[in-house]
């Protein structure tokens, strides 16, 4: 897979006037509408909104898993066509769709098989993001025998184990317990400083937006829309306990001002 | 607790359907009763074994090699109808109206044409084989979860890899289930060729004991055929439940 040399002046993935339009019965619905974005090489961007607002839409948009209504998408000065057949994407889907047949340590050396990564190679890698995850000693198991969160982290470190260039992040964390996602935040903290990779995340949980992103872009619907886009300046590495601190306090509060307000504006109509 | 009355109940079940069917037969006892006790044809499963296990054999393969061709063929149409849509949509039409054509319609000719060798029945039973594979496959392949093709989508996997990593074990389960279908079928497929003129063959000891009044003969020989049938079934649901032992869990599940 020759990755496409990226011109070194581009580097940021940029997203410009970007809509989508569904076709549904007896007509057309509008999902997003002028969304404008700038990701910075290495950043963590949060996308944060109300059920429905196009968060996943935008997502599947900018990884060519779709395409856009309107606008234009540029990763890095290539297209999302480019971006994605170069294998730089990680992508971790709001369900974990893992493959029934094949074990933890099968689905995660998947993308890698899609590479054409050599089989020692495979299983080497997979097992040290599974472990990574926490899940060393499951790396047999099926898909049906995993607890949900467990599936969640398999999803997780399939996503991972290309060394992405973009990380895309469904709602990685739904279903898993507190303090489970807690630890997962810290983690996934970690190897997106180490790997320096490009992640943006979408979360309904505004203290993990917080904890997580350097920017968080709050989202209304009707139709999907950017409302505001915030940065959060809270020193690195961030650990547990910075998120009593007083300033961690005021983004979050601050962002769920911001998102009850896209609320009542629907409640209102 | 809940294993225990499965195998029972029918098992009792069939006992006394036995012992009901001894009883009948041996109170009515003309000669040339439609009603043949059980007694009777294991008699004569035991005079006829040879010529019961010859002919067992030849119609076997015929079907064998019939089911082989046939469901062969529904896979690849499949898979055509599956890459390309347009010219696979005409395809599948085409195939539909093949199958609407009787068997027995369709034995005649091709034993005019094909003779009264092996060929002729081959080609019936494949005929008989092809479309509940092709239907099954054909919609298993349309219905798989949309979610995968994303992420086939995500991990830019080509047609051909996507189709032999994701959706082929993915459908696994249904061509197992469509197997359990078109195996009987290329077995009576073979059977009903065999009417129509053959050297040997189930096909040919039914007709035969048929106009000789040999009744003895005629239910043994349709009990063996019927015995073989269910053997056919049995055989693809246990290839089927080795092929995707994860299956049945993930049934259990939802
Ligand atoms: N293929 C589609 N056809 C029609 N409408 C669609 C399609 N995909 C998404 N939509 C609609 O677009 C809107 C945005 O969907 P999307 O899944 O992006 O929302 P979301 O912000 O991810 O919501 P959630 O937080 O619940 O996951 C929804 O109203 C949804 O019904
Ligand atoms: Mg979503």
């Amino acid at each position: 897979m020759g990755a496409a040399a990226a011109p070194a002046e581009a580097r940021t993935v940029t997203i410009d006037g970007v809509g989508m339009d569904f076709a549904v019965k007896g007509g057309t619905f509008t999902a997003l509408d002028d969304i404008a974005l700038e990701l910075p090489e290495g950043g963590f961007t949060t996308l944060l909104g109300p059920s429905g607002c196009g968060k996943s839409t935008l997502l599947r948009i900018i990884a060519d898993v779709i395409e856009p209504t309107r606008g234009t998408v540029d990763l890095f000065g290539m297209t999302p066509r480019q971006a994605r057949t170069s294998g730089l994407f990680g992508f971790v889907f709001q369900d974990p769709v893992l493959l029934p047949w094949r074990s933890a340590l099968g689905n995660v050396e998947l993308p890698l098989e899609a590479q054409g990564v050599p089989k020692a190679e495979r299983r080497e890698r997979a097992m040290a993001q599974l472990q990574l995850v926490g899940l060393d000693g499951f790396e047999d198991r099926l898909p049906a025998k995993l607890s949900g969160g467990m599936a969640r982290r398999v999803a997780i470190a399939r996503a991972l184990v290309v060394e992405p260039s973009i990380l895309f992040l469904d709602e990685p964390f739904n279903g898993l317990d507190e303090l489970r996602r807690r630890q997962m935040n810290v983690e996934l903290q970690r190897i997106w400083a180490a790997s320096g990779t490009t992640a943006l995340l979408v979360t309904h949980n505004v203290a993990e937006a917080v904890f997580l992103s350097d920017t968080v872009i709050v989202m209304g619907r009707n139709p999907g829309h950017v409302i505001e886009r915030r940065t959060i300046d809270l020193p690195r590495p961030r650990d547990i306990d910075n998120a009593l601190s007083a300033d961690f306090i005021a983004h979050e509060q601050e962002l769920t001002q911001l998102l009850s307000g896209d609320y009542r504006s629907v409640v209102d109509e | 607790m809940r294993a225990l009355p499965r195998p029972v109940i029918p098992a009792l079940f069939f006992v006394l359907l036995l012992v009901a069917w001894q009883l009948v037969g041996q109170a009515v006892t003309a000669p040339g009763a439609v009603l043949i006790p059980p007694s009777t044809i294991v008699e004569t499963l035991g005079q006829r074994w040879y010529a019961l296990l010859l002919n067992a054999g030849i119609t076997l393969s015929e079907a064998g090699l019939g089911f082989l061709y046939g469901s062969l063929a529904a896979i690849i149409l499949a898979v055509v109808v599956d890459r390309f849509r347009i010219v696979g949509e005409g395809l599948y039409r085409l195939a539909l109206v093949i199958y609407a054509i009787p068997v027995i319609a369709i034995a005649a000719p091709l034993t005019a044409s094909l003779g009264l060798g092996m060929e002729s029945k081959v080609a019936v039973a494949a005929l008989s084989a092809y479309f509940p594979v092709l239907v099954n496959l054909t919609g298993a392949l349309r219905t798989l979860d949309p979610r995968v093709q994303e992420l086939s989508r995500v991990l830019a996997m080509g047609y051909t890899r996507t189709l032999l990593t994701m959706r082929a074990p993915a459908v696994v389960p249904a061509l197992f289930s469509s197997f359990k279908i078109a195996g009987p079928a290329a077995f009576i497929g073979a059977i009903i060729a065999e009417w129509m003129g053959a050297e040997g063959g189930l096909g040919v000891m039914l007709i035969q004991s048929m106009f000789n009044f040999n009744v003895p003969l005629l239910w043994t020989v349709l009990l063996v055929a019927t015995g073989l049938n269910g053997l056919i079934v049995l055989l693809f649901d246990v290839l089927g439940r080795l092929a995707a032992p994860w299956h049945d869990s993930s049934k259990e599940q939802s």
